[in-house]
This record gives structure tokens, C-alpha cells and sequence, in this order.
């Protein structure tokens, strides 16, 4: 690139461009501005179409079979036309339920614990022990509640199922909490307690309010991964072909019959399967949107009364 | 000391001397405050004034024990008030909080709470019976100088407001407590000019009913709302005089350059 020509007279200030070099300089950041853009779109393109691609996949192959019976009947017997899968759909959400009442409470407690005495020895083992959890496959906790729940109580069931999720729920929980109620400025928390708030309640009212947003949506995210774990449920929940809510004896789950339908030699089973797939994701997206919409609801209750104008003052 | 025209209308707290004798007070290593000592007349407001860094927050949150909280803080030396020695094994910090107040630089009222449960906070922590909250928090922003400016939302939220009613949100929420002092870490620092004179207004009211602590940079407040003044320079006491003593004849040297705006 030529410098551009310097002016002559010192009147005038000294890097004035002729209009053509002005052109050609516009021309240039724009070129650049469009390679850039066209970058950053195909590089979202690239995140985004696996995602869509399953999506639309499932929901194409899904539809065809997902009929009201689906939801209401439990599955026929192998050959026999119709049949639903009403059980797995039960089974999924007790499963689901049994793994938030146990890793919820567990997950959050223990996040905030690690939020309030970062310091501490405790605290260092519990984060390390955490990761480590949240680093296991998960057919292996499947292994460890069928060897500590299953084995010594004779039979598979749903609650050890639930146990086996919880154990998945509970690491994504802590660190999510902890990261959450981190971010917490501690001004606030030293506001409660100059009130004469004991820890515990400035911890509770303060840090863990004021970050419940973050771990309402991290818990849902853990949730979501438990609902559709399949390994841990092999050797706990089992599965169960016909109806069952009882949580001593083996419950059916959605991915469980997924696996199964997905082998079968029969065309209609195989659908099923899909359709199945599709429920699956209609209950995650229906408890997020729910789970959320409560946030917000608190929210523009407590927005409700704007500021009135001609009061502010600073 | 007792203003009595804010005796009637008020409950009837005894405010109390606060004595400091030989405060230092670290950070690990770091030593904030070396040796302090200085005396709080009761119902009486002292300004500390000084350049960063040289422990005015500190001092303050040695007084409601808030220091003890950050992880390797310690201090050492005495500081009574109302005669009690507030280090001593059998003082229950929580319970000192609720007699000794604080506000800090920036508004922080509680972001999940409408603007009637975060003057309810520390009256509720402290267990009070539920059916006197509301007369306590309406006449908490009744002597906040709020309650006719949020009587209509009081259960919106407190971060509807604007800086300045959220720093008297926080008064309110201080004095609902009924403490008998009131510490004050740069109270209008982050307030605009009309802000910050309703602040003063309210600490000249607070005047003889409790016993207020002002950290602030601003040397003309210091010279407007506090009867008496401390400086203090690198964690050390330099001088301690009435307001307007210390800003007119100042007997310390660096007193002198430091109010005349030669460093700092």
C-alpha cells in the first residue's frame, strides 16, 4: 500500500486522502467485513446442523407413529399390531422424579457449600470428588447402585433406577450451583449479614436466591441428560413390558424401549421407536418451558409496579 | 446528647459511646490498621476521612465484626461500645449487627425481594413477631424519606428504583432493625448531587438518636454532616478533631496538606 501524498502546504492538515484512496479503503473494509460474516455464518451452520439435522429426523420419522394410543396403551405383544408406550412414558418421568429428589437437594447443598468455604479441605475434596463423578460413564454407576441397591435387595426396581440418575444429576448440580452462587456479589451477602442475618439464612435468602435463574436452568440441563440416560438404567430400572408405577419393582423408561424397539426386526416396532424418541424430547421441552415460565412468572410478579416517573431522583 | 423532638417519635434507643483503643487489625500479612485509637461521643456523627487504602473500611467493619468474616482477616486491640468490649468471647456477632447497622458504598438492596420484604429482611432474621413488620417497615421508610415514593409498589422490585431511592431503601432496611449506631462506608459515593443531599439530610436527623460512623472522601461532607472528624493515613490515626476544627486549623501537618488537597 503507497503512502498516501503528503500535502504541501501546511495549512491544510497533513493526511487528507483523495477520494479515490478513500473509495478504495471503504472497498477494502467492506470486502473483509463480508469474508468475516460469511466466516461466522458457516461456522454457525457447522454448530447448529447437527442439531437440526436430529431434530427434524426425528421429528419426520416420529410423527408417522406417534398416535394417541402411543400415549395411553403399553406395548403389544411382539407381532401383534398397535400398542403404545404409556409405561415408558410413566416410567420415564418417575425415574426423572426419583432422580431430582435425590440429586437436587444434594447437588445444591453441596454447590453452595462449596460457594461459602471455598477454602476449606472439605471443599477441595468434594469439588474434586464431584468432577470426578461427573467424569464416570455412566453404565458405571448403572454397575455400582445394581451392586449396593439392586444385589442386596433381590430385585431391580425403580427406585434404584432413580438412585442411578440421581448420581448423574448430582455433579452437574454442585458445580453449576457453585459457579452460580459464586457470581453472587459478595457485598450482598455482607449486606445480610450486617443486618444480623446468621450465615445460614444470608446463604439461603441472599446467595442461593439470588442465583436460583442459573440453577434452575442447570438443573434442568441435568435432568434432561438423566432423562435420557439409558445406561444406568440396565442394571436397575431393567425395564418392564407392561404397566407399573410401583417403585419396588422393575419400571419401564423411554430409552430403555427406545433400545429395544430401535433392534426389533418389526417395521411397526422400529416407528414406535422413533415416535418414542420424539416423546422423549416433547418432555424435556415441556418441563424446561415449564420450569421457566414459573421463573419468569416470579419475576414480572415482583417487576409488576414500574418505577412512576417524575419520582426519580438520582 | 438526646434530641428530644426524635425521642417522641421514636423508639427510644439509647445511643452509645464507641471507644477504640489500640485497634490494628490485618489482612493475612497485610496490615490495614496500626494501633488506632479514638473515641465516638454517643449520638454524635464522626466522619473518617483519608486516601484509599489507608483502612477507613476497614475500621468500619471492625466495629459490626463484618471483618472477621474475610477469610484471614484478625485484629487485635479494644473497641467498646456502649462499654461493652463487642470482641469479647460472650458477644454474639449476629446480635451486634442488629444493634450496630451498616450501609456500603453501592445500593445493595436484595435483587430477589420486593421492595417491602427487604426492609422486612433483618426485622424477620431477627424473629420478630409478623404482625408488627408492617408498621416496622412502613416507618422504616417513613425516616428513610422513601415511603411516599414507593407506597404504591411496595411489592415491586427494589431494583425498579432508582440509585438514589435504592441507597434509602438500604437505609430503611438499616434502620428497621432499630440499631443505635449506624456505620456508613461512602454512603454517596455512587449517588448523583440530589441523591446524596437526601442522604445528609437523613443522617442530620439520625442526629442524637443513635450513633453514626461516615466514611467518605468527600471532605465537604465530612465538613457538613459530622460533629467530629478522624483522619487516617497508611492504617495510622494522624488526628482526631471536632469538623470544624480540623478542616479550618488543622494541628498535623499532613492533615493540613491532605484537606487542602495537596495528595490523596
Amino acid at each position: 500500500m503507497t503512502a498516501p501524498a503528503r500535502n504541501q502546504s501546511s495549512a491544510t492538515p497533513p493526511d487528507i486522502r483523495s477520494q479515490q484512496q478513500v473509495a478504495r479503503m471503504f472497498a477494502r473494509r467492506r470486502r473483509t467485513d463480508t469474508r468475516m460474516t460469511v466466516l461466522l455464518w458457516s461456522a454457525a451452520t457447522v454448530a447448529v446442523l447437527p442439531l437440526i439435522a436430529i431434530l427434524s429426523h426425528i421429528v419426520s420419522v416420529g410423527i408417522s407413529a406417534l398416535t394417541p394410543s402411543l400415549f395411553v396403551r403399553t406395548p403389544a405383544p411382539a407381532g401383534v399390531a398397535g400398542g403404545g408406550m404409556a409405561n415408558g412414558i410413566a416410567g420415564t418421568l418417575m425415574l426423572v422424579l426419583f432422580a431430582s429428589l435425590i440429586g437436587l437437594p444434594v447437588g445444591v447443598g453441596a454447590g453452595l457449600y462449596l460457594a461459602e468455604r471455598r477454602g476449606t479441605r472439605l471443599a477441595a475434596t468434594t469439588r474434586f470428588v464431584a468432577d470426578v463423578l461427573s467424569g464416570l460413564p455412566s453404565i458405571v454407576l448403572g454397575i455400582f447402585v445394581w451392586e449396593v441397591i439392586v444385589r442386596p435387595s433381590g430385585q431391580f426396581s425403580a427406585l434404584a433406577g432413580g438412585v442411578a440418575l440421581g448420581l448423574v444429576v448430582i455433579p452437574m448440580v454442585t458445580r453449576a450451583t457453585e459457579e452460580m452462587v459464586k457470581l453472587v456479589p459478595r457485598v450482598l451477602t455482607e449486606s445480610a449479614l450486617a443486618l444480623g442475618f446468621p450465615r445460614w439464612r444470608a446463604s439461603l435468602v441472599v446467595g442461593l436466591r439470588t442465583a436460583m435463574p442459573g440453577i434452575v436452568t442447570a438443573a434442568l440441563v441435568a435432568i434432561a441428560r438423566a432423562a435420557g440416560e439409558t445406561a444406568p438404567l440396565l442394571f436397575t430400572a431393567l425395564g418392564n413390558a407392561f404397566w407399573s408405577v410401583d417403585p419396588t419393582r422393575p419400571i419401564a423408561a423411554l430409552p430403555l424401549q427406545i433400545f429395544s424397539y430401535a433392534q426389533s426386526p418389526y417395521a411397526e416396532l422400529r416407528a414406535q421407536a422413533w415416535a418414542g424418541a420424539l416423546v422423549l424430547l416433547l418432555l424435556i421441552t415441556l418441563m424446561s418451558v415449564l420450569a421457566r415460565s414459573v421463573l419468569r412468572a416470579r419475576r414480572l410478579l415482583l417487576h409488576s409496579a414500574v418505577p412512576r416517573a417524575g419520582v426519580d431522583d438520582g | 446528647m438526646g434530641d428530644l423532638a426524635h425521642a417522641v417519635s421514636q423508639p427510644v434507643v439509647v445511643a452509645p459511646s464507641i471507644v477504640v483503643r489500640d485497634l490494628t487489625a490485618a489482612y493475612g500479612r497485610a496490615v490495614a490498621l496500626r494501633g488506632i485509637s479514638f473515641t465516638c461521643a454517643p449520638g454524635s456523627v464522626t466522619a473518617i476521612i483519608g486516601p484509599s487504602g489507608c483502612g477507613k473500611s476497614t475500621l468500619l467493619r471492625c466495629m459490626n465484626r463484618l471483618h472477621e468474616s474475610t477469610a484471614g482477616a484478625t485484629m487485635d486491640g479494644q473497641l467498646h461500645i456502649g462499654g461493652e468490649d463487642i470482641h469479647d468471647d460472650h458477644i454474639n456477632p449476629i446480635a451486634l449487627r442488629r444493634r450496630v447497622g451498616m450501609m456500603f458504598q453501592r445500593p445493595t438492596p436484595f435483587p430477589t425481594l420486593s421492595i417491602f420484604d427487604n426492609v422486612a429482611a433483618g426485622v424477620r432474621a431477627a424473629g420478630r413477631p409478623s404482625d408488627t413488620v408492617q408498621s416496622i417497615v412502613e416507618r422504616a421508610l417513613q425516616r428513610a424519606g422513601l415511603w411516599a415514593e414507593v407506597r404504591d409498589q411496595l411489592h415491586g422490585s427494589a431494583l425498579a428504583l432508582s440509585g438514589g431511592q435504592q441507597q434509602r431503601l438500604c437505609m430503611a432496611r438499616a434502620l428497621a432493625v432499630e440499631p443505635s449506631v449506624l456505620l456508613l462506608d461512602e454512603p454517596t459515593t455512587s449517588l448523583d448531587p440530589v441523591g446524596t443531599q437526601r442522604i445528609e439530610e437523613l443522617l442530620y436527623e439520625l442526629r442524637g438518636s443513635m450513633t453514626v460512623v461516615l466514611v467518605t472522601h468527600n471532605m465537604q461532607q465530612a465538613a457538613r454532616v459530622a460533629d467530629s472528624t478522624v483522619f487516617l493515613l497508611n492504617g495510622a490515626l494522624v488526628e482526631q478533631a471536632p469538623s470544624r476544627l480540623l478542616f479550618t486549623t488543622p494541628s498535623d501537618p499532613r492533615t493540613e496538606a491532605y484537606v487542602t488537597g495537596r495528595f490523596g
